[in-house]
């Protein structure tokens, strides 16, 4: 069987699951190890068939190489989050095995989402993957903020799902059907498109950019994203956002690709809202988990960008630049987790000044992450948003790109303001040490990746051109 | 036919109004009843009785229920949620006018497929004789069989997640845990001498 | 084998500047000293190993790559930079070992050794290179090690003050050297100088375009070129930088501020010369250029009191006369002037670093005198750079400077004969200023105290050496290889090289400058000299006294260097530093400040202040703005898209 990744995971997940109870002592670190193997073994599975391409039950899935490749990230990402789960001191309320459990059968659903060929699938295991989220948010119980952020994260995630039905029901009362192929063929015998189609769509953008956290769509992520668990920000800011541009880029690229003209101005218009609001936003502000909020919201204005011409390029772009920013963000929630005074989690930047002093390997490796955030040459970052500008000028959007380029530079601002207030601000109380080596050992080996992949970025230019193919075959 | 399924939706529409207008929660709940009872009719009116049993069922039945004992129990002060009611008004109607005023001409310019042309192959089940319920199910089990399977996790992760966010382990309390007295060793034991 | 004597130097530099703290000073000025000797040795074993007529390059690597332009890092030998590196390592050599005992007593003697060793490096990187923008760095980079060094001593504020200057005098000519390379890349659109040579004539109708006037292209590019050499080379206009240089180390000047890089004007219009030949008007250009500085330069050493400053002047007035050549088309003359005056100027710089060595750090001249029988080998020297300097017959700078003179005689310009006396009456300010130097210096009362003079002494033997080679060379050099300049059989060895004058021949010149004239530079010495000696021995009570006090405002306009420097501050510098005081404070400070940068960030902060305020932290609000948001999507749709 070729979904045998999914199904695998949903076996292992049952296992843990049934023999949770059981394990009496530290439950929750032996839950998270099992889950670690799990994720492991299934990386393996996902690798397997990277190169396979077909449509199973009966249309509802998709397996492709760019799925499987997007999947085999999100599974790092997550193993990731779930590994610095388990290293860093975590607050009592997160210490319970549900946690890794919540986390393993979020990337079930987005594992389908990321290979879904259906509407009707497609909204199914996004609903999976949005209630994981749901409960991950308010999974600290005792923590008044956790739990407002957790009410918030779930109303709007209805108001998403909602909207999102809304534009399946218009879709599918056009088309007749929910599947993605059946929607390309109608489109391709229609003399013009209809206009309720591309409402239908633009609902359906609208419910994927609230996942995604695009401006104007954003105002819940600052909240929710300041208001959950650092472990579990960390997380909210990583895979799923891989498994949703994944859907966006599926969704668009395919059914959607002969109506390129219609929604490309409205990917444009998300695209500069979101930079200007994730670059404006930030500027005022004194918590860590919401500044990162903003800059996740110019990241992925960025990362839009690539998306407005539809062509090989810009996936691949897209790809690159996900992965670049995932390690940039794990990074950087990395220091935040570890950020600690008399054991009690605090995030605000004020406590970041004069890290410098107390911790000059990790402060620079944490500059280094930041620079690379900010986009500056010969930093990871950089390379990304080189990519995604290329292939936004190569279109002849120049806007776009000078609006790219001038949010860069206000962006750029905060995380530099960072960096100053790291190494050049005396130290207002010193926090605890970073006792922790294996995330200091982690931290240094994504500092190291940001800072070489400039040596060797064709490495990724080839791996991701010769993925992104796979979903030009399909057309 | 037609006049019923007018008649019915305008009493949906008004009855789902009056969920949101309505001052009394315990109204609100009453009328979200009303509402589901007269999407059953209509769901009746396409032959569709298994989702209207369902709906009544499921709906009315539990969650709706549910509701209400919720809604009771929390003993919610109304006046509170009036507050800003008459500041936000205008510009919510004004919103919600350009919103449907848009939607209307959407839906004017365009026919939506008829039945026949769907290409899912239910209607030729339907067509062929096969009781609503029952195929339904062969739909179910065959061909809808992995989002079937997606629902389930869904229920499943619904539960651990209620588990999780409600289920308190009483960690400050002082509570003897029955297997931990049952096994006890003698020698750990203090000894009064 | 040329390659090493190009890097040589530069290797010194490096030991020397990185091992400084590793060895001792001697023997780090050992190694220096000897890596320079290597390097010379290279270099005349590589000049004679080259055959007449041939030219190598020598490709060490691609420098840039973009479009057209297509540069190398290359090094070129041939007969003209084969001669020219030979005499630039050479000199460079005899200058290190004379530097070992001159700044013995400094701290920063090593460091010295390894910028006189970065400088030599640049100097034949810049006469190697095979294309003009090489040529360009080589240029640049003399020009960072002549700031360096004039600034060497820096805790000396004059010192500070002169680099400065000499870095913005050179930096207005090298704006014109740039603006000429720019040109010549449009025009030509290669900045290879073989390539370019071989299109000159191709070219030598095309104009440019400019604000509606029509301009030659060549004399524009010609000019440019001179505009550079003018900084560089010190000519009228630029020459200001030159005699403050002079407050840097004795050695600099005379290695860097005589022999070689105020040279390089004079060596790039050599090898630019077909261009040159190309347009009359860049020529005469040149010729007036050249006169000015001649008949300027010499007549301010007249009445200068500084030993340095009057060689100094006398620089610049000779570099006058090479310049003079130039615009007489003479390019083998005035390079057979460059390599004479390479050697008898720095033999006088290095004879006025032992006078003032002995004298105790006293630059005064005024208050020397009487030191012939004191420091006989010194003033030996000095007599020999001296009489080379005016051209006394069989010296080496008798052939260069008259030839140069007849030359100007027999040019095609109009005014040839103008510049012909006005190269004369320089020779009889040259006579007058070198033998007032060798009066006030050597002979007459000693004027300055006893502590003094008790101390004078002779220059040990390290920086003795130097002198007397280069004095061996002041006198024979001209003698033997003027026949290789000037003989009619050699005339085509230089043909490739440069644009060569049929009249630079030792048997037309005879045929056709009247003997009168021929003598007229030797009458002028006689009697500069005599002048000078009735002047100062005769009548130094009656007439100097009676002269200074009745045409002070002579004495006055000549001892200020005819006000040029006053001119530039007051027509220059002040409204400079007015203007741009008031662009700082008005415009860049009030206008661009306030709505560029200032202003800007202060609106994106308030729009992030904006930002900030609509995250309100009420669900509805969010809810709201997602409505909005679809709703103005949707709208956008329907009626914008």
């Amino acid at each position: 069987m070729i979904i045998i990744p999914e199904i695998f995971l949903s076996i292992g997940f049952l296992l843990i699951l049934f023999i949770t109870p059981f394990i009496k002592i530290n439950a929750h670190v032996k839950v998270g190890y099992f889950t670690l193997l799990i994720i492991f073994l299934t990386q393996f599975f996902v690798l397997k068939d990277i190169f396979l391409f077909e449509e199973i039950f009966n249309g509802f899935f998709v397996i492709d190489s760019f799925g499987s490749f997007l999947k085999s990230i999100i599974l790092i990402s997550a193993g990731l989050v779930i590994y610095f789960y388990l290293i860093i001191k975590n607050e009592k309320s997160l210490l319970r095995p549900e946690f890794s459990l919540v986390i393993l059968i979020s990337i079930i659903g987005m594992m389908l989402m990321v290979s879904a060929n259906n509407l009707l699938s497609l909204f199914l295991s996004m609903e999976l993957q949005s209630l994981a989220l749901y409960i991950l948010v308010s999974f600290s119980r005792e923590d008044i903020n956790s739990s407002e952020a957790g009410v918030k994260y779930f109303v709007i995630g209805s108001l998403s799902t909602c909207i999102f039905l809304f534009g399946s029901s218009l879709i599918y009362g056009l088309v007749g059907s929910t599947d993605f192929s059946n929607i390309s063929q109608f489109m391709s015998d229609q003399y013009s498109i209809p206009i309720m189609l591309i409402v239908g769509l633009i609902f359906i953008l609208v419910s994927l950019s609230l996942k995604i956290s695009a401006a104007p769509f954003h105002m819940w992520t600052p909240d929710v994203y300041q208001g959950a668990p650092t472990i579990v920000t960390t997380f909210l800011s990583t895979a799923p956002k891989v498994a949703v541009f994944a859907v966006l880029i599926r969704l668009l690229v395919f059914p959607f690709g002969e109506i390129i003209v219609d929604w490309g101005k409205i990917v444009i218009i998300l695209s500069i809202s979101s930079m200007i609001i994730g670059s404006l936003g930030a500027l005022k502000q004194t918590d860590l988990k919401r500044l990162m909020a903003y800059s996740t919201i110019n990241h992925i204005g960025f990362i839009m960008m690539g998306l407005v011409p539809g062509s090989e390029d810009g996936i691949t772009a897209i790809s690159i630049y996900l992965i670049f920013y995932l390690t940039m963000n794990l990074g950087a929630f990395l220091v935040i987790l570890n950020m600690q005074r008399d054991q009690i989690n605090v995030t605000s930047i004020k406590d970041l000044s004069g890290l410098y002093k107390n911790e000059p390997i990790l402060a620079a490796c944490f500059a280094v992450i930041l620079f690379s955030m900010a986009g500056i040459p010969p930093l990871a970052g950089f390379i990304g948003k080189l990519l995604i500008l290329n292939i936004v000028i190569d279109n002849n959007l120049f806007f776009l790109a000078i609006i790219a380029v001038l949010t860069s530079v206000i962006a750029a601002f905060y995380y530099i303001r960072l960096v100053k207030s790291i190494f050049f601000d005396p130290p207002v109380h010193d926090l605890d040490n970073f006792s922790n080596s294996q995330s200091k050992f982690l931290l240094s080996i994504l500092s190291l990746f940001n800072l070489t992949v400039i040596l060797y970025p064709q490495f990724f230019l080839n791996l991701c051109a010769s993925i992104t193919l796979s979903l030009f075959a399909l057309k | 036919m037609l006049f019923f399924f007018f008649v019915f939706s305008f009493i949906v529409i008004i009855s789902s109004l009056s969920v949101v207008f309505s001052s009394n929660p315990v109204h609100s709940v009453l009328f979200l009843i009303f509402t589901f009872f007269n999407t059953a009719v209509i769901f009746l009116l396409f032959n569709a009785e298994f989702l209207a049993m369902t709906l009544i069922i499921v709906y009315v039945g539990a969650v709706a229920v549910l509701f209400l004992f919720v809604v009771m129990m929390l003993n919610i002060n109304d006046s509170l949620m009036k507050e800003g009611f008459l500041k936000y008004f205008p510009f919510g109607l004004l919103l919600i006018c350009i919103f449907f005023g848009e939607l209307y001409m959407i839906f004017e310019s365009n026919v939506f497929i008829t039945p026949s042309d769907i290409r899912i192959s239910i209607s030729e089940l339907v067509d062929g004789g096969m009781d609503n319920t029952k195929s339904i199910g062969l739909f179910l089990y065959t061909d809808y069989f992995i989002v079937f399977q997606i629902s389930g996790f869904l229920l499943l992760l619904a539960m651990i997640g209620a588990i999780v966010l409600a289920h308190n382990e009483k960690i400050n309390t002082r509570y003897n845990s029955p297997i931990d007295q049952k096994i006890l060793n003698k020698k750990d034991v203090i000894k009064l001498n | 084998m040329f390659f090493l004597s190009i890097f040589l130097p530069l290797l010194s530099f490096f030991i020397c500047v990185s091992l400084k703290d590793f060895f001792k000073s001697q023997q780090l000025s050992f190694i220096s000293c000897s890596l320079l000797f290597m390097a010379s040795v290279c270099s005349l074993l590589s000049l004679i190993g080259l055959k007449i007529e041939e030219e190598k390059v020598i490709i060490l690597g691609n420098w840039i790559s973009s479009g057209s332009l297509d540069l190398n890092w290359a090094i070129q030998l041939n007969l003209l930079t084969g001669s020219m590196v030979l005499m630039v390592n050479f000199v460079s050599t005899l200058i290190h070992i004379y530097s070992v005992g001159y700044m013995n007593k400094d701290p920063k003697n090593i460091l010295f050794m390894g910028y006189i060793g970065l400088f030599t490096f640049f100097m034949l990187f810049l006469v190697s290179s095979s294309n003009l923008v090489q040529l360009f760095l080589g240029w640049e980079g003399v020009g960072l090690t002549s700031y360096l060094l004039i600034g060497f001593w820096n805790y000396k504020d004059s010192a500070n003050k002169a680099a400065l200057k000499a870095f913005i005098a050179n930096r207005v000519g090298d704006f014109g050297l740039l603006l000429a390379l720019f040109s010549i890349f449009i025009i030509f659109g290669t900045l290879n100088i073989n390539e370019i040579m071989v299109l000159v004539n191709s070219h030598v109708d095309t104009y440019f375009e400019f604000l509606g006037a029509r301009i030659h292209a060549i004399t524009l590019i010609c000019i440019l070129l001179f505009v550079g050499c003018m900084g560089k080379s010190a000519q009228f206009g630029l020459h200001v930088w030159l005699p403050d240089a002079m407050e840097g180390p004795t050695p600099v000047s005379a290695l860097i501020h005589a022999a070689t890089m105020v040279t390089a004007g004079v060596f790039l219009l050599i090898i630019m010369s077909p261009l040159l030949e190309a347009s009359s008007f860049s020529r005469d250009f040149i010729l007036i250029i050249g006169s000015i500085t001649c008949l300027f330069a010499s007549s301010v050493a007249i009445f200068q009191n500084d030993i340095k400053r009057i060689i100094a002047y006398s620089t610049c007035s000779q570099l006058g006369y090479m310049f003079m050549a130039i615009g007489a088309s003479a390019y083998s003359a005035a390079y057979f002037h460059l390599l004479s005056h390479a050697f008898f100027k720095a033999l006088l710089f290095l004879g006025a670093g032992c006078v003032i060595h002995s004298m105790s750090d006293e630059q005064n001249i005024k208050k020397m005198g009487g030191l012939f029988n004191k420091i006989p080998l010194t003033y030996f020297t000095m007599l020999i750079g001296s009489f080379s300097l005016l051209g006394l017959p069989f010296f080496s700078g008798y052939y260069s400077k008259d030839i140069i003179i007849e030359l100007l005689y027999l040019s095609e310009s109009k005014f040839s004969f103008y510049f012909f006396l006005a190269s004369v009456l320089g020779v009889l300010f040259t006579s007058i200023y070198s033998v007032r130097l060798l009066i006030y210096v050597f002979h007459g009362k000693s004027n300055s105290d006893e502590k003094v003079i008790a101390h004078i002494h002779e220059s040990p033997m390290i920086m003795i050496i130097p002198l007397v080679i280069l004095s061996s060379f002041a006198v024979f050099f001209g003698m033997f290889s003027q026949s290789f300049f000037f003989g009619s059989d050699h005339l085509d060895n230089w043909s490739q090289l440069m644009h060569i004058n049929k009249k630079v021949d030792e048997f037309y010149i005879y045929e056709n400058v009247p003997t009168l004239f021929r003598k007229l530079p030797l009458i002028m010495i006689v009697i500069g000299s005599s002048m000078c000696f009735l002047l100062y021995f005769s009548f130094r009570k009656s007439v100097l006294p009676f002269f200074k006090v009745n045409f002070s405002w002579i004495f006055s306009f000549f001892k200020n260097k005819w006000y040029i420097d006053e001119l530039y501050e007051k027509l220059i510098l002040r409204p400079t530093i007015y203007l741009g005081k008031g662009f700082w404070k008005s415009i860049d400070k009030d206008l661009i400040d306030n709505l560029g940068p200032d202003g800007i960030s202060r609106v994106i902060q308030s729009f992030s202040l904006v930002v900030s305020r609509l995250q309100s932290g009420y669900l509805y609000h969010y809810v709201l703005s997602v409505v909005i948001g679809l709703t103005l999507l949707i709208s956008l749709y329907n009626y914008i898209f």
